[in-house]
């Protein structure tokens, strides 16, 4: 705001090393880890599952910001308080993943959300933009009433703000299967649905994808999503734990919806940003698989380790498909891919980049994605419970679909003949975008060649969340 | 029955009868005051329950603030004033008010069999209390509020800004 636009690039600087610093109290919370630790009467907690959060959190967030330095630069947009916006959101995300009572939690859900709101229409002179933006914010400011009403009913019956006195207290006047306990969990749910965009919640999200900055929608399908599923997770465990049975099977079901439904509109796509929204609907079915069977069986450990590992593995894989959609956009300058004909030969190096992502997506061994996919199965096979193996016949059938348009966007840009290509164009790739693209695709590989460490993180945090 | 209750269930009465109107109008202007009307009702509500702060605010910022300024921003920016038939969408009138009903059937259901005249909370709130714990065991999620409204003013400003800014810092 106070600097001349010629030295904006600070701001982006700036940004970029605060993030990064901001890893190191993470990591030396980590190295002398003894107990969680708790803060304002137990609304507020350190522990390895926050931390993990957290890390994963600012990681995306650091990602983000250099996905954008270039991209903010090149258009007319207003960087300062860019930068300024994500941040917030980053904060909103990091109180969700340690709070541990309705008012700090909600506080948190709308700190991530409602600087999106403001970037998804940072596009001003865009029409898709607005109409995205405005479509975000009314359905968002919906959500955001959903989830107060469904607490306000959780105040009412307990009269306590913290999640453990709240579960303490349904438990023992034998509430947790009443019908307000379920109204109120089934509002939660509806409300963080929208910001998860399960079906039938996700109306808004191919729209607001398409219309929003790119980077923005990149931060959009995987930290804003990744708030909800955790500040779902943590509601869903921490206090409605009781009542899992119920709410068990509304999410089976929206589950195999939201799998079902994202694969078959993907499938029909021609804009690779939409297509990404629907298939990150789809993904967030997934995602929600593991903690839906979870409800029923009561193991919950297993649910959340299967989630938060897919989660983890999703973000990077996510935000590197979009890395490679900016690139080939930017320089086919066409939205639509099936005109992207052999434009991988211009660039060996991001179109290499793209089959990894898409192919890891698609679940394909030994990528990221195909131990994300395994955990999801093995914790729904595992359950040896009917509902639990059907949904995962259901999610089968929905790998074997998504594998043939994320297949496809390969196919096309490596064996199609060129349509629009013109020689002389140079294809940027930036040395920002560089580090993106390498540092998600390491960790897509190593994550599917070594899935012990995630499964070391994943394990631990389930473990320390069970308490 | 108590004079107490009979107040109330008329307050009650009048504040759905004024919200459904907020509604239904395709007046903006009456829409507005309606809104008025419905929340000066609400902060009446509270003040019955005792809790006088939550009424106060209600007043000073909600019909105080946020709605001259509703009116003002209809009043600059030009908009259609008087009956505006595009408010009215007569298509989905029926589907509306049939699920709209029957959630109001299905919420009064359980909220009525789940509390069911309990009384929860006996004392009303004093405001001395609440601006002590409000910095104190609550000071956390009090901080953060500041930062969702920085953010939303930063970015509210930004977004209504005009363009032609960015095009003079450029020239400078």
């Amino acid at each position: 705001m106070i600097l001349p636009r010629k030295s904006k690039y600070y701001v982006a600087a700036f940004a970029l090393l605060g993030t990064l610093f901001s890893l190191a109290p993470l990591v030396i919370q980590w190295a002398n880890y003894t107990s969680p630790i708790y803060a304002f009467e137990n609304s507020f907690v350190v522990d390895k599952f926050s931390i993990i959060l957290k890390g994963l959190f600012i990681l995306i967030t650091y990602l983000t910001f250099l996905l954008s330095i270039n991209f903010i630069e090149s258009d007319k947009y207003y960087q300062g308080e860019y930068y300024y916006l994500l941040l917030s959101s980053l904060l909103g995300a990091l109180i969700v993943s340690s709070s541990r009572d309705l008012l700090t939690i909600f506080i948190g859900i709308e700190l991530a959300s409602t600087p999106m709101f403001l970037l998804s229409g940072w596009k001003k002179g865009d029409r898709k933009s607005n109409e995205g933006a405005i479509k975000f914010f009314l359905l968002g400011v919906l959500s955001a009433s959903l989830i107060l009403y469904g607490f306000s009913l959780l105040y009412g019956l307990s009269g306590k703000l913290v999640f453990s006195e709240i579960s303490s207290h349904l438990l023992s006047a034998s509430l947790a299967n009443s019908p307000v306990v379920l109204l109120s969990a089934i509002l939660v749910i509806s409300g963080i649905g929208f910001k998860i965009s399960v079906v039938p919640f996700h109306s808004w999200a191919p729209d607001t994808y398409e219309g929003a900055p790119l980077p923005v929608t990149a931060y959009l399908s995987v930290s804003s999503k990744a708030t909800g599923f955790v500040a779902l997770i943590i509601l869903l465990t921490k206090v409605f734990a009781g009542s899992g049975s119920s709410w068990g099977i509304i999410l089976v079901i929206i589950s195999g919806l939201t799998m079902t439904l994202g694969n078959l509109v993907a499938l029909q796509q021609n804009n690779p940003v939409r297509l990404l929204a629907y298939s990150s609907i789809s993904q967030a079915g997934f995602i929600l698989a593991p903690i839906a069977i979870s409800g029923i069986t009561g193991d919950y450990q297993d649910g959340i380790f299967a989630s938060v590992t897919y989660l983890i593995i999703y973000a990077f894989m996510n935000l590197g498909a979009f890395l490679s959609v900016h690139l080939f956009s930017n320089y086919a300058g066409s939205t639509n891919f099936y005109e992207w004909g052999g434009v991988a030969r211009k660039s060996p190096l991001a179109g290499v980049l793209t089959t990894v992502f898409f192919f890891s997506l698609a679940g394909i061994p030994p990528l990221g994605g195909w131990f994300a996919k395994f955990v999801v199965f093995r914790s729904l096979l595992g359950s040896a419970n009917s509902i639990g193996i059907a949904l995962g016949v259901v999610g089968a059938i929905n790998a074997v679909i998504a594998l043939v348009y994320y297949a496809r966007i390969s196919k096309v840009i490596w064996m199609d003949e060129p349509k629009s290509i013109n020689e002389e164009k140079i294809f940027q790739f930036e040395n920002p975008l560089k580090v993106v693209g390498v540092f998600t695709v390491l960790i897509t590989f190593v994550s599917g060649i070594f899935p012990g460490i995630f499964s070391y993180l994943g394990e631990v945090s389930s473990i320390f969340f069970g308490n | 029955m108590e004079i107490f209750e009979i107040v109330t269930y008329f307050v009650l009465l009048l504040l759905v009868s004024t919200a459904v109107r907020v509604v239904t109008t395709s007046n903006v202007i009456h829409a507005a005051i309606s809104l008025v009307f419905t929340l000066a009702l609400t902060s009446v509500l509270f003040l019955l329950l005792s809790t006088e702060f939550v009424a106060l605010v209600l007043v000073l910022v909600y019909i105080g603030a946020v709605i001259v300024l509703f009116l003002f921003g209809i009043m600059i920016t030009r908009a259609p004033l008087g009956k505006n038939a595009e408010l009215d969408n007569d298509k989905n009138k029926k589907l509306g008010a049939a699920i709209a009903g029957s959630i109001f059937f299905l919420f009064s259901y359980i909220l009525v069999n789940g509390f069911d005249g309990e009384v929860i909370i006996t004392s009303g709130s004093s405001t001395e209390l609440l601006g002590e714990i409000l910095l104190s065991r609550f000071v956390f999620p009090f901080e953060l509020v500041s930062f969702v409204l920085l953010a939303a003013l930063i970015g509210g400003i930004t977004l209504a800004r005009k363009d032609e800014a960015l095009i003079d810092e450029d020239q400078v």
